[in-house]
């Protein structure tokens, strides 16, 4: 099997939840989890300095660490970061909280045609990384079918953007009807649901993710190895998935 | 339990919206039958629904055997947990000493931690576990940890969707003495909840507290 990448962590401080991780706490993780590499995200919080954040990620990225950039995107300045991020801090991916970023609008569906949401997806797009929509509690008041419809309209508009969600989110076979879109394990506290995601999309586009610090990626892993998958479907969710996502 | 040297295990009937008290006894006919064949493994528990006044006398005549333990509440069934209705079933559980174990929800106003702590602190003798918390998917774990420290008689029991960090969190917070393992397999599995104690930075009492001590006392058993 090549690389294990676990798709989603966070190092720093959670202004929001009490949690921080330092990059040392996280690589002693790996390798107690036999995980290769992380995709490394803040914790995102309102207000944040989005700019500060991804100078952070970007510093902090190593051979085993790969960055994602946090971007606002009902900041006019979202484009231009996103184009930072990628082109000038050399990160991998970008991510967007729903809750952090107030990405909610009177209805989800009125956000598919905002004008400045849309510059941000173009920029996405054209930027040729990944977009992490992740979410603190997917059963928060937020994410509801209408986000899914969200996440569908978005993929269909962009196909070339990869678009990866984290959570449980309810009408998520609506988003997975798109190609681009991908969802990762984290909030699969038990088999169970890594099963459902299985039923919905096969194993082509689930990605293994700890959301360390919140959960153990050794504690992640069980599940995966735990689950019924045959070995193929298994070096799919642990590597070969993120590792076409991010290029590597 | 064999593979991952999980001496004993609660047994309960299927959770769900259960209206029939013949359904309840057949559930519990179930559970006598698999403890009768692993004496000291399987440790069946009563499920009760209060909105079937037959289900206190069915809860009443499994617990007077001595066999069954604890008493399952599954408001979800539609009915508020700290509402009068819970009085019968919280007097029986004196009346055997034995604990109300609730599912919890803090999204649903019938089954949040609050709601949980309130019948709790009506009922101080009876020892109260609030399931399936701390866990960051369905619960806040601010709130299970609040509601615990304020009733000495509230427990927290982990199994479901609990993250290690928040657990770890839990102990720390309320001590080793108030938490309990678990799994709810098939749901989860014994060697997933056993990482999650594996990656704990515990003691080795604390480990021995959480992982059966606190809940075998609770019930009156002793682990084979």
């Amino acid at each position: 099997m090549s690389a294990i990448i676990d798709a989603h962590t966070h190092i720093g401080h959670d202004i929001g939840g009490g949690y921080s991780q330092s990059k040392e706490q996280l690589l002693t993780k790996l390798v107690k989890a036999e995980v290769d590499r992380a995709v490394i995200c803040s914790f995102p919080y309102p207000g944040q300095n989005v700019r500060e954040s991804n100078d952070f990620m970007a510093k902090s990225q190593d051979k085993r660490l790969i960055g994602f950039g946090t971007i606002y995107p009902r900041s006019e300045d979202a484009p231009a970061e996103v184009e930072r991020c990628v082109q000038k801090l050399g990160l991998a991916g970008l991510m967007v909280d729903v809750e952090a970023s107030c990405l909610v609008g009177a209805t989800w569906g009125a956000m598919i045609e905002l004008p400045v949401i849309n510059s941000f997806f173009k920029a996405a797009a054209k930027s040729g990384v990944p977009l992490l929509i992740h979410m603190r509690n997917p059963f928060s008041i937020w994410p509801t079918p209408g986000l899914a419809h969200f996440l569908r309209r978005m993929a269909k508009r962009h196909p070339t953007l990869p678009i990866i969600t984290n959570t449980l989110l309810p009408g998520l076979s609506a988003a997975l009807e798109s190609p681009n879109v991908y969802i990762e394990t984290e909030y699969s506290g038990m088999p169970v649901d890594f099963e459902r995601y299985m039923a919905l999309t096969g194993t082509g586009r689930i990605l293994f993710a700890s959301n360390a610090p919140i959960e153990h990626p050794y504690v992640m892993r069980r599940i995966v190895e735990h689950s019924v998958l045959t070995e193929e479907g298994r070096n799919q969710v642990l590597s070969e998935n993120i590792t076409k996502l991010l290029k590597l | 339990m064999e593979k991952s040297g999980v001496s004993m295990a609660l047994a309960q009937q299927r959770m769900g919206n259960i209206t029939a008290i013949e359904e309840l006894r057949e559930g519990h006919e179930f559970l006598l039958k698999s403890a009768e064949k692993y004496p000291n493994r399987i440790v069946p528990s009563t499920l009760v629904n209060p909105m079937i006044k037959e289900s206190i006398v069915e809860c009443d005549k499994r617990l007077k055997t001595g066999v069954f333990k604890g008493i399952k509440a599954w408001p979800m069934s539609d009915y508020p947990i700290d509402s009068e209705i819970m009085d019968p079933v919280m007097k029986l559980c004196e009346k055997h000493r034995t604990p109300l174990r609730v599912h919890s929800d803090l999204e649903d106003p019938r089954s949040t931690p609050y709601a949980i702590g309130d019948l709790a602190a009506r009922f101080p003798k009876v020892p109260v576990v609030i399931v399936h918390a701390p866990n960051e998917k369905v619960l806040s774990p601010l709130a299970c940890v609040k509601v615990a420290r304020k009733h000495d008689n509230v427990y927290l029991e982990t199994t479901g969707w609990c993250p290690s960090s928040q657990i770890e969190a839990a102990i720390r917070e309320l001590g080793a003495e108030r938490v309990i393992w678990g799994t709810d397999a098939p749901w989860s599995a014994f060697t997933i909840e056993l990482a999650k104690v594996e990656v704990m930075r515990l003691t080795r009492r604390e480990k021995e507290r959480y992982l059966g001590l606190n809940f075998a006392e609770m019930i009156g058993v002793k682990p084979s």
